[in-house]
């Protein structure tokens, strides 16, 4: 499969798809409130937790 | 109890993982989630159950219902667990078959041994099909702070499309009420509702009556199938992507309400995996899985969703009654499964998408012969979404940019 453009990042390259590291959560403060908004927000906390472990959870229907 | 074979994983998988490192490896994590097969029968028969429909029939061997022994021995191990690796709190989801088949006093007695044995915080849920969620079913799950996630396909036609009694009869009616039920009397417990895509159904048409009952998540799943039996119009051989358009329309909706609607899990954790975090579901990103499903009788099984591969694929060998689970911490497809990128195949390794995809569900991986070591069935279709949201995101932020002047 190919990846996003041939500008993309190196699959072994860590750093994410979508760089937001010169948006902080006070510029996030100020924007209406939004899909993007709430993903900005989510990420930016998560920041502040850099030691936490997420886990991946289940989902299947009944 | 059914003795089974721990020879759940291909050789392929094991030749594969013992190659990068397993022998070596050190870091399995201790499970958080533990779902309880409190029954292994179910009220209706949805045409796409894996658990009923699909490659493994091993349900017909198990009791109706957990005996009490068998909880009591599992709310032991769980506390055990908790104990040996200082968990501060787990998640424990009771499943099935139908779990709420098994009557309000069953319930309240499972909830009551256990979060009196688990000496940590106990996120307590069911998944259930909605159609046992009568008065003293709410009583008791208020009681004992039992969030609920119920599985429905949308409105009535989508739903009964597949999700119907033995007899045919449709499945909506009755979830509906229960669902306008608890919305009525006990808001808080609703968790989410699971709804399993079908491409006949109208996406935006889909989320817009799944709204009606105000969970705060849905839940989008793909249908399960795999390389060997594929999923519905899924062509494995073919590059087109028809979940990933289905989605995207549904994305595109989504997220442009304003103001914002009712998160949906799969685009979230897209979103957030793209920004650089961890997505916590096992169906996208490469966060660790840490869940462990013990079956009716108390054995003790890989993530549910593996009965759509072949007969036998959840098998351990294990029992709440014979081992602990950190015997299961070892074996080598939950290993796998914690792993991140070296779990996956060489394809995905080298796809600039798998810190998003994270090789898609590993249910969907499978194909005879060549094991779980493979991209998902759905990968064209994980792929289009990626890219869609990807342009939506990245232009919005750009736009945000000029707008406010931040990211500077």
């Amino acid at each position: 499969m190919d990846g996003l453009s041939s500008e993309e990042p190196n699959p072994k390259d860590a750093s994410p798809l979508i760089d937001v590291s010169g948006v902080s959560l006070d510029d996030v403060a100020r924007m209406d409130d939004s899909v993007l908004v709430h993903s900005l927000n989510r990420i930016l906390g998560d920041a502040e937790n850099p030691d936490e472990v997420i886990l991946a959870s289940f989902s299947a229907t009944i | 109890m059914k003795s089974s074979s721990p020879a759940s994983v291909p050789p392929s998988d094991l030749t594969a993982l013992i190659s990068r490192g397993l022998k070596g490896f050190k870091g399995s994590l201790p499970f958080h989630q533990f779902v309880l097969k409190v029954t292994s029968r179910c009220n209706l028969k949805c045409d796409y159950c894996y658990m009923f429909e699909m490659a493994d029939d091993g349900w017909r061997e198990q009791p109706r219902i957990m005996s009490d022994n068998t909880l009591s021995a599992t709310a032991s191990r769980i506390a055990d667990h908790v104990r040996d690796h200082h968990l501060s709190s787990v998640q424990v989801i009771l499943h099935g078959g139908e779990p709420l088949m098994a009557g309000p006093n069953y319930i309240a007695t499972a909830a009551a041994k256990l979060r009196n044995a688990i000496g940590a915080v106990v996120d307590l849920r069911v998944q259930t099909n909605g159609t046992f969620l009568a008065d003293s079913m709410l009583e008791v799950l208020t009681q004992h702070d039992v969030r609920v996630g119920v599985s429905l396909d949308g409105g009535q036609e989508a739903n009964d499309a597949h999700r119907r009694y033995a007899n045919g009869k449709g499945s909506y009616e009755r979830v509906a009420r229960s669902l306008h039920r608890l919305r009525e009397r006990a808001p808080h417990l609703l968790a989410g509702i699971l709804c399993t895509i079908d491409l006949r159904n109208d996406p935006v048409g889909t989320y817009t009556a799944l709204r009606e009952f105000e969970p705060p998540l849905i839940d989008y799943l793909l249908p399960h199938g795999n390389w060997t039996s594929p999923p519905p119009g899924r062509d494995p051989s073919a590059a087109d992507a028809p979940y990933g358009i289905w989605l995207a329309e549904l994305f595109d909706h989504w997220y442009s309400l304003s103001p914002r609607g009712c998160q949906i899990r799969m685009f979230g954790e897209i979103i957030h995996a793209m920004l650089g975090g961890q997505a916590a579901v096992e169906t996208v990103g490469l966060a660790p899985v840490s869940l462990i499903v013990v079956d009716t009788d108390g054995t003790l099984e890989q993530v549910d969703t593996l009965r759509s591969a072949f007969a036998g694929a959840v098998a351990t060998g294990l029992s709440v009654y014979t081992h602990d689970f950190d015997a299961a911490t070892l074996h080598p497809a939950i290993v796998a499964r914690q792993r991140g990128r070296d779990g996956l195949c060489a394809i995905c390794r080298n796809c600039a998408l798998h810190p998003v995809c994270g090789g898609g569900l590993y249910a969907h991986r499978y194909q005879e012969g060549s094991g779980f070591m493979n991209p998902s069935v759905f990968c064209p279709d994980l792929a289009y979404l990626i890219r869609h949201v990807h342009r939506r995101v990245s232009n919005d932020l750009a736009s945000l940019n000029r707008r406010s002047g931040v990211m500077s």
